[in-house]
């Protein structure tokens, strides 16, 4: 069975040298169907040089998702939605907002990675913390 | 909160002559921003004059006033119910219209006081984009289309100091 995981996620992995993108791959294809693996530090797994934090790996069916800290922001991926949530504990002034709804390249600024195609397609805040609604398209790992 | 308390909330601070006229003018602004679409270049005068430094210490415990999760939700709320109304309804371009601009401006430059006051790139950019508007709704009249090369130069700042930066 092919394994999905977030296009995002496939891009921040291949950001890594060629050795460890293997390695993380394969720790993705490797998890079970219906389970979850808990990671509260990536170092020393596979995942380590991704900068993630307090990672969370969920299997069902064919899709992968991830839950996981990038400094204090949350990120999780919804495969079965083609979705990642971002979480920002702060206020976002809404003209920034409103350039990465127009442009949502530039919600993720300048990176080594090749960033697939996305949109912002909802937003919402309160009590001083933002979500983003990301549209990503899946990949196929394997 | 709904709209009317929302705006009867910032008149409200901004008549308080308990606080400092920096507090007041951000939310003058504000409501001038949100409600009547619309910023005076006289206003924010008097915000640039407001924040010389003389009464920093007042003027940052008075930022609790301005943060409260409540009116900042609501002044998030009342921005964009313009900005939806704005956007047509097919959804594949996103057209900013002025009110829906300014409006956002009014939501920003209470969420971001702190910015404002220390003069941080972002309240600094906050500031250039509130001049740009003020300056448009004055020089061009309303409905004209604002050249939109103006606004690119404060919010690639803005952007900058938002943006999620992954490896």
């Amino acid at each position: 069975m092919s394994i999905k995981v977030s296009g995002l996620v496939a891009a921040w992995i291949e950001g890594l040298q060629p050795h460890r993108v293997a390695a993380a791959f394969e720790g993705l294809t490797d998890l079970e169907d219906v389970s979850r693996r808990y990671l509260h530090d990536t170092e020393g797994t596979e995942f380590e040089g991704l900068g993630w934090h307090s990672l969370t790996l969920t299997r069902d069916g064919p899709f992968v998702d991830l839950e996981f800290h990038y400094k204090d922001i949350l990120f999780t991926t919804d495969c079965r939605r083609e979705r990642v949530i971002v979480i920002l504990h702060q206020r976002v002034s809404l003209t920034v907002l409103t350039a990465w709804r127009t442009d949502p390249s530039t919600l993720l600024g300048s990176t080594a990675i090749t960033l697939p195609p996305m949109t912002l397609s909802d937003s919402s805040s309160e009590k001083g913390v933002t979500s983003l609604i990301l549209t990503v398209e899946n990949r196929d790992i394997a | 909160m709904k709209n009317a308390s929302l705006a009867d909330t910032l008149q409200v601070l901004a008549d308080d002559s308990e606080l400092t006229t920096f507090s007041r003018t951000l939310c003058r602004i504000s409501r001038r921003a949100l409600f009547e679409g619309r910023i005076h270049i006289e206003d924010l005068e008097d915000l640039a004059a407001a924040t010389d430094g003389s009464d920093l210490s007042k003027e940052v415990r008075e930022l609790r006033l301005l943060w409260k999760n409540d009116l900042l939700d609501a002044t998030l709320t009342a921005a964009l119910a313009l900005t939806e109304n704005a956007r047509p309804s097919d959804a594949s371009t996103v057209s900013e219209t002025g009110p829906s601009r300014i409006a956002a401006l009014g939501h920003d430059v209470l969420a971001h006081a702190d910015q404002i006051l220390i003069g941080s790139p972002i309240g600094l950019a906050l500031i250039e984009l509130a001049r740009i508007e003020a300056k448009h709704l004055v020089e061009l009249g309303e409905g004209e289309p604002l050249p939109s090369d103006d606004r690119s130069g404060p919010i690639s700042d803005l952007l900058t100091t938002f943006t999620i930066q992954i490896p």
